[in-house]
């Protein structure tokens, strides 16, 4: 909230209308004020809280779903292992999988993204941002969701991929792991469509001025991308998950062979989305690494503009290749072949990137630190990650790798060697800036070192099992197919991986929260987030900055001489002090939108319809129960867009704009939830942001919304503080 | 994205660009301008051609002609599939004419449709490709060899 | 008044039409000139091409596939659906009648014609409803084959949808009763209405895909999966 430093001089009648306003809204309970404490976290509606919130969450995740890999290693470290039952495998693989790809690497890059891009583009927050806290509270649920599974009769057995008929005919899968399954993806892809629109709309619409697309940070432009890709590919998914549940739980015919079903349906709707998927994993890295070298180069990135189009084209040719996840059904030689080329074709964007890495590198000004290793590291490892995606190109070589390791090994290269090392580095790179502190150096190096040993030791021998033969989701292998040895090198790389996590979150709990405070830019960067002081305060920018380039932070601080060598500015250490000190002055309170439970009560109510449907199919008067979720739904969409984004006791300190009054009180009638697919995402979207919510969001800044703000500088003495945010309700 | 148009010479220097961000506003000296005394046609900033109620009512005449032509030719026995590409055309037509005018695609910002048409040709194309290996578009034998 | 940071004060650029933030009508600025709700609304849309593009692709993959049951030409009443799918067109009209009312600040008639619209659209989901019985009673439903999957589950998304639909409409009837919807938020009143628009413009397809154009003569066997 924003800081209230002085008592209200003026109390206008247009103050006092919005006041009694408010009171007409609907509201059972108190609307929260304060973003302090327990409750602040819980009613957040700042990007940064809530990228937070994602990225620890999803760090939770990754290490449940490492657990379960290292239990899958364990099982498979020797012939015929016991630590699991066939059953029991199948569970631990289908939520490892499941749990990596959309409780880890996907909110991970959403949490990076909600932190940082309204940052790099020099924008207060998302363009919506109670969705943006529906968003995650819905994945949050989502994920609690799933794990539940667990207790409740076992846990989702038919794969990530879900493959019908085996998941569609209740009797081949017995239990209801797979309604689990079904449900907690439809909850987590409502989370993923909604966070995607806000995001893609924050990026097209709320750059700071001088911002055009092509001077805005990388990594907020692979953001879009693959927030685009989210926005057109998680529909699809929607749909198989549908299909499948009216087969399990209503008896429809979609899977059925005998009916005339097509299981080949499930595996296109599936791959339609499965494949743009991987990009949306990936893209974020690969901005992430490309935010990172130039930094730790200290030269810009190599051919910024091409990396946009590659990024961009990568996620346009992610359209055309899903069918080589099928190279082995049976499609006929006309679509594989069309689909191989096609897979060819993607690798050129892709090595584009990788060249443009290396001469980001080559002639730079160098620094190791964990970050850049990082970085480096994913360079290396995606590469011959895509090297044996090359190798599945090729249909002929495909048909024999598939369903082997060698495919294990293609894909852990990529989404861990890629996606993981990238996200790993962006926590070096940005934990200065969120947190205040760096992350120990020494320990980060021994991170580094035993992930990239362990990782290698891990999945580098399954090249090797795979094209001996080693099938893939089998919980075991006889001794005569002399696989051992392999196997156990994996296994021990897979526990050099775990000691590697333990020694990060020994240097992120421990021994960093200890370490000294540093400022603004401590990496001497870049981009824009590094010009705001290290936390940020809650508005972000004091004053909403003017772009004039590209990497324009950068450019006030440096310029090169004829010889293009790196000059520093006679305004350097003004520029980077200036940082320090970038905050509101007394007096000039920046209004933000205030919290608000509404998006976790919404949030909420999905769960209960998603444990409703679960209920209801062993009796059907459960069905009660998800009707009861759907009420709940409603009711926080018709609250949510009742209130007002912003509150009206700041209007004390607006005397002239109102801006609660723009939104106070209108809102855009809430739709009606009911329906579990993004159309239920879409209508709480668009139905429930009020004008309001928007229209004051990116506080301070043109006509009637957001605080007045008076400009720095006319007290040129004054020590300026940092506004508390404290709360006063 | 910013206060641009609302502190235009609180201090040095004026900046003469930005202003023009917001040309129809009268020049507000020392407040934002709130948006109910925006001048130009209300709650629609910017170039804007609105139809009239009589032309609505016309396009929606339009509308339930074209759909009884369609109901026509599905009645014409003897077409069988050849009517087919006839139907398509007419439910595009009919398509268009609601995006462009009712949901006034036509006149607004291009951004739009381009965010509109990708989702609409991404749909055509990809699920097209579905149809065509799975044997759609072929009658008797699915896929072939 | 836009500067970077105290320290520096370099001359002001903003030269690329789309950085340049532009003012419009619900108040805040934006880089494209389009409220944040409004592209919100039109990619929601986009997105929603491809859910009902997959539902749609299902229904026309399994047509003249199923093994047994009634086929689309023994149940259709295709006179009664066009009167119904005239009904939902209609109410296109209405919602944009409703639009053009607040923009002219006729909030009487924006109530008019917001009612009139969920009604015609309550009219359509009562036609859907009594359509559905009836090809229950002649036996089709969504377990009997392939038609009865796909065509309920296409429609009833549809359904839904348009359910959703009617109950954001009458919220804003209700809202501008109790003076909340001014002129100047008539762009509120645009998004629920490409919303409405777009439910219909989905159901021209669904009308056309599903109802006129006539399934194959004889069913057609399911593609036999050739192991290769």
């Amino acid at each position: 909230m924003a800081t209230v430093l002085e008592p209200p001089e003026v109390v206008t009648e247009e103050a006092e209308a919005a006041e009694a306003a408010w009171g007409d809204t609907t509201g059972f309970l108190r609307r929260p004020r304060s973003t302090e404490g327990f409750w602040g976290w819980v009613m957040t509606v700042d990007h940064k809280k809530l990228g937070v919130l994602y990225a620890a969450t999803a760090f939770v995740f990754f290490i449940i779903g490492g657990a379960e890999a290292l239990l899958i290693r364990l099982q498979l470290a020797q012939p015929n292992g016991h630590i699991l039952s066939a059953n029991q495998y199948n569970q631990i693989f289908t939520m490892h999988g499941t749990t990596m790809i959309f409780l880890v690497i996907m909110p991970m890059s959403v949490g990076f993204a909600n932190y940082m891009v309204p940052l790099q583009i020099g924008a207060r927050d998302v363009a919506f941002p109670r969705m943006n806290a529906f968003s995650y509270w819905t994945f949050l649920f989502g994920g609690i969701f799933l794990y539940s599974s667990f207790v409740f009769g076992g846990a989702p057995n038919g794969g990530w991929f879900g493959y019908a008929p085996n998941t569609s005919i209740t009797g081949y899968l017995p239990g209801r792991g797979t309604d689990f399954w079904v449900f907690g993806l439809l909850l987590l892809g409502i989370a993923s469509t909604a966070g995607a629109v806000n995001l893609v709309i924050t990026i097209i619409n709320m750059r700071a001025p001088g911002m055009g697309l092509l001077r805005m940070p990388i990594f907020s432009w692979m953001t879009l991308v693959s927030q685009l890709l989210t926005v057109f590919a998680m529909p699809i998914i929607t749909v198989a998950l549908f299909l499948l549940m009216f087969d399990r739980n209503f008896g429809s015919n979609f899977f059925n062979p005998a009916a005339g079903g097509d299981p080949v349906l499930w595996q296109h709707l599936f791959w339609l989305f499965g494949h743009p998927e991987v990009y949306i994993l990936i893209l974020p890295a690969m901005g992430l690494v490309s935010e990172i070298l130039p930094v730790f180069a200290r030269k810009p990135l190599f051919g910024y503009p091409v990396m946009v189009f590659s990024g961009i084209a990568i996620g346009f040719i992610g359209w055309g290749v899903w069918v080589h996840h099928m190279f082995a059904v049976g499609l006929g030689p006309v679509a594989v072949s069309a689909f191989s080329v096609s897979t060819m074709f993607i690798a050129v964007p892709t090595g584009v990137k990788i060249f443009n890495w290396i001469a980001t590198l080559w002639g730079g000004s160098l620094r190791f630190r964990t970050a850049m290793l990082f970085a480096i590291g994913f360079i290396v490892m995606f590469t011959i990650g895509g090297l044996s995606g090359v190798t599945h190109a090729l249909s002929p070589s495909d048909r024999q790798q598939t369903d082997t390791y060698y495919v294990v090994a293609h894909f852990h290269y990529v989404l861990f060697g890629g996606s993981i090392f990238g996200l790993f580095g962006a926590m070096y790179y940005w934990w200065p800036k969120i947190f205040g502190r760096m992350l120990n150096e020494t320990l980060g190096k021994w991170h580094f070192w035993l992930t990239f040993i362990g990782f290698n030791l891990t999945f580098g021998p399954m090249h090797i099992l795979g094209l001996q033969g080693m099938p893939r989701r089998i919980y075991t292998y006889d001794q005569s197919l002399h696989l051992g040895f392999w196997n156990l090198v994996a296994t021990i790389g897979a526990f050099i991986i775990a000691l590697a996590v333990l020694v990060f979150i020994y240097n992120a709990l421990v021994v960093t929260p200890k370490t000294a405070l540093v400022g603004a830019d401590p990496w001497d960067a870049r981009t824009l987030e590094w010009s705001i002081p290290s936390p940020p305060p809650e508005y972000n920018f004091a004053e909403i900055p003017t772009v004039h380039s590209l990497d324009d932070y950068w450019h006030q601080k440096y310029t090169e001489d004829e010889d293009g060598r790196l000059v520093r500015l006679p305004n350097y250490e003004q520029v980077r002090a200036a940082s320090d000190t970038n905050v509101a002055r007394h007096g000039e309170p920046v209004h933000m939108p205030s919290p608000s439970y509404y998006p976790i009560i919404a949030a909420f109510g999905l769960l209960v319809i998603a444990y409703g449907m679960i209920l209801g199919h062993n009796s059907g008067i459960n069905y009660l129960i998800s009707v009861i979720g759907a009420v709940i739904v409603l009711g926080g969409l018709y609250g949510w867009g009742l209130e007002p984004s912003f509150e009206p006791v700041e209007l004390e300190h607006a005397p002239v704009e109102q801006p609660a009054l723009v939104g106070a009180g209108v809102g855009v009638g809430a739709g009606a939830p009911g329906e579990l697919g993004a159309g239920a995402a879409g209508a709480l979207d668009a139905g429930q942001s009020s004008p309001g919510e928007t229209g004051g969001l990116p506080g301070g800044n043109g006509g009637g919304n957001g605080g007045r703000r008076e400009p720095p500088g006319t007290d040129g003495g004054e020590t300026p503080e940092s506004p508390s945010t404290e709360g006063d309700g | 994205m910013t206060d641009v148009t609302e502190q235009p010479s609180q201090e040095t220097p004026p900046e003469q660009p930005s202003q023009e961000a917001a040309p129809e506003q009268p020049a507000p000296p020392q407040q934002p301008v709130p948006p109910e005394q925006h001048p130009g046609p209300p709650g629609a900033v910017g170039i804007r051609h609105h139809p009239s109620d009589a032309q609505y009512m016309l396009i929606a005449l339009i509308l339930a002609i074209v759909t009884g032509v369609e109901v026509l030719v599905y009645y014409i026995k003897g077409l069988g599939d050849a009517g087919n590409p006839i139907l398509i055309i007419l439910a595009a037509t009919k398509f268009i004419i609601v995006v462009s005018f009712f949901m006034h695609l036509r006149f607004d910002n291009k951004l739009l449709r381009r965010v509109f048409i990708t989702g609409i040709v991404l749909a055509l194309v990809v699920y097209v490709i579905v149809f065509l290996s799975l044997g759609v578009f072929t009658s008797s034998h699915g896929v072939h060899g | 008044m836009a500067t970077t940071t105290p320290a520096t004060t370099p001359a002001t650029v903003v030269d690329s039409p789309t950085s340049t933030p532009v003012e419009h009508g619900l108040s805040h600025v934006t880089n494209t000139g389009i409220s944040n709700e409004k592209l919100a609304m039109w990619t929601f849309l986009g997105s929603e091409c491809l859910l009902f593009g997959a539902l749609i692709s299902t229904y026309f993959l399994y047509r003249g596939r199923s093994v047994t049951g009634p086929t689309p030409k023994q149940v259709y009443d295709i006179a009664y659906t066009s009167i119904s799918s005239f009904v939902l067109l209609m109410s296109s009209l209405t919602m944009v009648l409703a639009l053009a009312a607040i923009q002219r600040g006729d909030h009487v008639r924006l109530r008019l014609w917001l009612t009139a619209t969920a009604l015609l659209g309550t009219v359509f989901i009562g036609g859907q409803v009594y359509e559905f019985t009836s090809f229950v009673h002649e036996g089709l439903t969504l377990k009997t084959n392939l038609f009865g999957s796909s065509f309920f589950v296409l429609t009833g998304f549809h359904g839904a949808h348009v359910t959703v639909g009617i109950m954001m409409l009458l919220s804003l009837a209700m809202m501008s009763y109790r003076g909340k919807i001014p002129q100047s938020k008539a762009e509120v009143i645009e998004i629920a209405g490409l919303y409405w628009h777009f439910v219909d413009i989905v159901w021209i397809v669904i009308f056309t895909v599903v109802y006129l154009i006539p399934s194959p003569h004889a069913p057609r066997p399911a593609v036999p999966v050739q192991i290769r």
